[in-house]
């Protein structure tokens, strides 16, 4: 029975609009926008996803997902339920918040070799808040097992998972022995809609709740962060291109990069 | 830690030449090299040691390594992380700094957690402090609307992948050194769990390999709202003599194939000209292409980001806009061929 253990951050809604994104410079860390709800990174949305199609192809398969944080809302791990993990382990404690990659690898594969049996362990491509691509690498590296990284696709056949990875120039092909890790890009697709009646069913399902002192936790430093900073956008004035109608606009457009020099050849 | 010295760069090959990404890691760590006065050493892995090697000294390397073994015919983690671990405990070097590519995203993270150092991925500025010898690196971070400064303290290797396009490509001079220093390694293939089955050439691969050169970029985003959209854009690109690309919405819908992605999560294209149709601006997308040296944006949302970051703006349906452009462009440059 293949049990996949998906990975998955819950963060600030990096589709929030760039006004409301403050830092805390002095804390090196976004202060959390108002109003603004938390979400599942979206890669790992996608791997997610990727899980559950495995699922649907082997229905015996056992998906889990795994979430760690300061505070984890329910309502936000129902979700991953709702959209047909069979289970949802929250690592919550206060000691989990603003951890560097290092010490979140350890935590994410302490709660694995807790869970116990796993073939597989689904993460996504990095999070979409620091993206720092991390976390897979340490849990790969702790557990010693295999990985393969942007994958679109996983199946599982003769006790090996053939994983198809997404690289700049095509789809690579390859078959890895189990347990093994595979990290998702956006091509793992979008994670499957839930439905009212199904988000009402998980309700009422349990979702245990590790801490800090249940797994073992260390800060190990390894990196530390100088500075958090905006960036310097620039300062470039649009010049709008003029006319009565868009298709004006358009001919103008190719007028004026026509006189401009804008076009090569 | 005295015993960690030198900058090593993960070198690429390319259609027989060192890749653009390999020459602007030469860029950045000639000027480390340069800040702590140790060498600039380049290593290649392969099943054969590549012809391009050699032009590594006119890159300006003080030491090209090829480490040649059959099992690195394709890369494998399982078979470089080896390599690169052995190759780490013979050669010490202080940094090692890769590309931010398929390869570097996957075997320096895990190269990282295996020699238990630091490694910080994609970053867009690296610096040297003379003092204590550190590598001071600086990634953006929240999709490009922070940028973070890192630091390894007291671990070495300190390990950096590059971001495409943060520096330019080193200029070639002549070298009178030529010597490609071997690299023994005797790999266990008792450790390799994962095999190479195929690769399968993306169909888009020629549009993917248009993009990476193409002076001029048509993309389209979010606004193109269907895919019929993307024939008015490849038009547009067509007349042009340039490459179409789209944003991850674009991508995400189908509409334009994953491999011609700009972003953060994509390719990064510099052109002449970079028109972004239906594209917000979201910084996740300009991070792929905003050192384009002109961005012409065409949307209809007045207060889409774009405005902000494009040179020239064009506020209307796309449609009607590209219509009347493609128009424009075949009045002005009629086809060589009728």
């Amino acid at each position: 029975m293949p049990n996949i253990i998906v990975c998955m951050k819950i963060i600030i809604d990096p589709e929030a609009p760039f006004s409301v994104f403050k830092i805390d410079r002095e804390n090196h860390r976004p202060i959390p926008p108002p109003g603004v709800q938390p979400v599942f990174s979206p890669f790992d949305e996608n791997s997610l996803e990727a899980a559950l199609r495995l699922k649907d192809d082997n229905p015996e398969c056992r998906v889990t997902a795994l979430s760690m944080g300061k505070s984890l809302p329910k309502a936000i791990l129902q979700k991953a339920l709702a959209a047909g993990a069979d289970q949802a382990i929250a690592l919550e404690d206060p000691e989990f918040e603003d951890l560097d990659p290092f010490t979140t690898a350890h935590v994410m594969a302490s709660a694995i070799k807790k869970i116990g049996e796993y073939d597989l362990v689904f993460t996504g491509r990095q999070a979409a808040d620091w993206d720092a691509g991390l976390v897979w690498a340490g849990i790969a590296e702790i557990l010693d097992i295999p990985s393969v990284t942007i994958a679109r696709r996983v199946d599982i056949r003769d006790g090996k998972a053939l994983v198809e990875r997404c690289v700049s120039d095509g789809i690579e092909s390859l078959e890895s022995e189990l347990p093994a890790l595979v990290t998702f890009t956006s091509e793992g697709g979008e994670m499957r809609n839930i439905s009212l009646p199904a988000l009402m069913k998980v309700k009422r399902q349990e979702i245990p709740k590790w801490s800090a002192s249940d797994l073992g936790f260390e800060k190990t430093g390894i990196i530390e962060m100088r500075d958090l900073f905006e960036p310097d956008l620039g300062d470039i004035e649009c010049s709008m291109v003029p006319g009565e109608s868009p298709e004006e606009k358009g001919r103008n457009l190719a007028r004026r990069l026509m006189e401009e020099g804008l076009l090569p050849g | 830690m005295k015993d960690y010295k030198d900058i090593l760069v993960f070198g690429e090959i390319r259609g027989e030449r060192i890749s653009p990404v390999t020459r602007q890691l030469m860029t950045i760590g000639k000027t480390l090299s340069g800040r702590l006065k140790q060498d600039l050493c380049l290593l290649f892995l392969g099943k054969e040691s590549p012809e391009a090697a050699e032009t590594g000294y006119g890159y300006g390397a003080d030491r090209v390594y090829a480490c040649v073994d059959p099992l690195l015919e394709h890369y494998m983690t399982d078979t470089y992380l080896q390599a690169m671990e052995l190759i780490v405990e013979e050669l010490k070097p202080r940094f090692m700094l890769f590309g931010q590519n398929d390869i570097g995203l996957d075997l320096a993270p895990r190269l990282a957690f295996r020699l238990r150092t630091g490694v910080t991925l994609d970053c867009v500025d690296l610096n040297a402090d003379p003092e204590n010898g550190l590598l001071e690196m600086i990634k953006p971070v929240f999709g490009g609307k922070a940028l973070g400064r890192f630091r390894c303290p007291d671990r070495f290797p300190q390990i950096a992948t590059l971001r495409e396009g943060a520096f330019d490509p080193a200029d070639y001079k002549e070298s009178a050194k030529s010597q490609v220093i071997p690299i023994n390694l005797s790999l266990e293939p008792g450790a390799i769990r994962t095999k190479f089955l195929k690769k399968e050439e993306d169909e888009s691969l020629s549009l993917a390999l248009k993009l990476a050169s193409a002076q001029v970029v048509v993309s389209g985003g979010r606004g193109l709202k269907k895919k019929e959209g993307v024939d008015l854009i490849r038009e547009s690109a067509d007349l042009l003599g340039g490459a179409i690309a789209g944003s991850r919405p674009a991508v995400d819908n189908g509409w334009v194939p994953g491999s011609l992605q700009v972003g953060l999560t994509g390719r990064k294209v510099n052109p002449l000209l970079y028109m972004a149709v239906g594209i917000s601006g979201a910084l996740q997308h300009m991070a792929g292409c905003q050192k384009s040296k002109t961005i012409v944006a065409i949307n209809s949302d007045e207060s889409a980001p774009i405005f902000r970051l494009a040179h020239i703006g064009v506020l209307g349906d796309y449609r009607e806009v590209l219509k009347g452009f493609n128009d424009e462009l075949r009045r002005m440059r009629p086809p060589d061929i009728p």
